[in-house]
């Protein structure tokens, strides 16, 4: 009996692969030119021990709670893929995006594992979702469910590469701490837009949120939507399972 | 193709950090074919070569957020793949590029053994008929040389997931092969 592993090094040998570019030249014009400006400015992920100098800066601006205490705290920053912004426009997006995450498609939750690059993953609290959203070619997968509370939403992503999501809030987060890491929580409606694949925040898709939980956890990020309170979110959050 | 970490490796991401063109030209030119070899694999098709040099920007304006000591190449992978995925919409589409990808080269001579090639044309034909991420991986690991952890990189997996769907993946070549025997 061959050894299959063998026989597929070998495979590769005979499968036609085209010659590879030279793009040196063209990768050097192109980095020695400055990149295009984006509508929020790229930002350097945070270190943990930078997450906790912001979370006590934010902290301390939220119970000061002046504009002059705000304006002296960071204008945006980056939490398990997602960019958040200050802004005193945070809550006039419509309910209903003009368009919705591109290539938006409902589906059920087997087929959504097969088209996911990341392990989706089901609170246990609220049980299998009413339905299954993916969108962006499975760059985000979203459960949805109806609760007496109204719609939740649970839109898990792999943020570790490139921010997925851009808030703009007017009230400040605050961190909450998660049996295997920290959360951020925004209280409150504020604008969501989505980031595409190109760093392109895309305001077609801006809309209300209702308060949300951020986390990360083994890789992936979680956005929990709901008009739920942080404790019962945060209980949401950790009855999460693969 | 090996790819530990080398010295040479650390000293031109580091000096390509600072923002030195030429260092970052020689991981340019010692990566482009792994690169490129990716994208048609996922199903670029006639994009491979227009994703490897977006790949190849993309990784140098986001050098800030690489972590020293980690392996440059499956960082560079990961980038790959997402910016194929960019480049050609669908999945459906992509999918049926990575099929036409998989294409044998006509032998120049005759194998000594017609059952040689039989052999070969039905083990493309059973990678072919894999679930997407199944082969993805398998491609990985056996087309580009990738260990499981460097796979588990480049397609933003967990280990752990690499490893059961390799050895599923492999158990199903293996079934399907064997009764192909049989039946012949």
């Amino acid at each position: 009996m061959p050894d299959i592993e063998q026989e597929l090094r070998e495979l590769a040998a005979d499968v036609v692969v085209p010659e590879p570019p030279d793009v040196r030249a063209a990768v050097r014009a192109r980095i020695e030119t400055p990149p295009p400006r984006r509508t929020l400015q790229p930002l350097r992920p945070l270190r943990p021990g930078w997450v906790a100098a912001v979370v006590a800066a934010l902290l301390a601006a939220l119970l000061i709670a002046s504009p002059q205490a705000r304006a002296a705290v960071a204008d945006v920053f980056r939490f398990a893929g997602v960019d958040v912004q200050w802004g005193s426009n945070a809550d006039d997006a419509p309910r209903v995006p003009e368009s919705p995450l591109p290539g938006a498609e409902s589906t059920d939750l087997t087929a959504a594992r097969e088209q996911a690059a990341f392990e989706i993953s089901v609170p246990t609290r609220l049980g299998d979702p009413d339905r299954v959203v993916v969108a962006d070619d499975a760059r985000v997968v979203s459960l949805l469910y109806h609760s007496p509370q109204g719609p939740i939403r649970l839109d898990e992503f792999d943020g570790r590469l490139e921010p997925i999501f851009a808030k703009t809030v007017q009230v400040t987060g605050v961190s909450a701490s998660l049996t295997d890491g920290s959360a951020w929580w925004l209280p409150g409606p504020h604008t969501v837009r989505y980031i595409d694949r190109d760093g392109v925040v895309r305001d077609d898709t801006a809309r209300l949120s209702a308060s949300t939980l951020i986390w990360e956890s083994g890789g992936v990020s979680y956005r929990l939507e709901a008009n739920i309170s942080m404790d019962e979110a945060i209980r949401v959050a950790e009855s999460l399972e693969p | 193709m090996r790819r530990e970490m080398t010295t040479e490796d650390a000293e031109a991401v580091r000096r390509a950090q600072d923002g030195d063109p030429d260092a970052y030209e020689v991981l340019v030119a010692r990566y482009t074919a792994p690169a490129h070899r990716l994208a048609y694999f996922l199903g670029a098709g006639a994009d491979a070569d227009d994703v490897v040099q977006e790949a190849f920007v993309k990784a140098y304006r986001a050098l800030h957020r690489y972590r020293a000591g980690a392996p440059f190449l499956p960082w560079l992978l990961r980038i790959v793949a997402n910016e194929t995925k960019n480049a050609v919409r669908g999945r459906k589409r992509r999918e049926h590029l990575a099929m036409r990808a998989l294409d044998l080269r006509p032998a120049d001579e005759p194998y000594p053994q017609v059952a040689e090639a039989e052999r070969r044309r039905a083990l493309i034909d059973e990678l072919r008929s894999l679930a997407g991420k199944d082969r993805e991986i398998l491609v990985c690991r056996y087309f580009l040389d990738l260990s499981e952890a460097e796979t588990a990189t480049t397609l933003s997996l967990p280990v752990g997931t690499v490893k059961s769907r390799t050895s599923r993946a492999l158990a199903k070549l293996r079934a399907r092969l064997d009764v192909e025997v049989l039946d012949a």
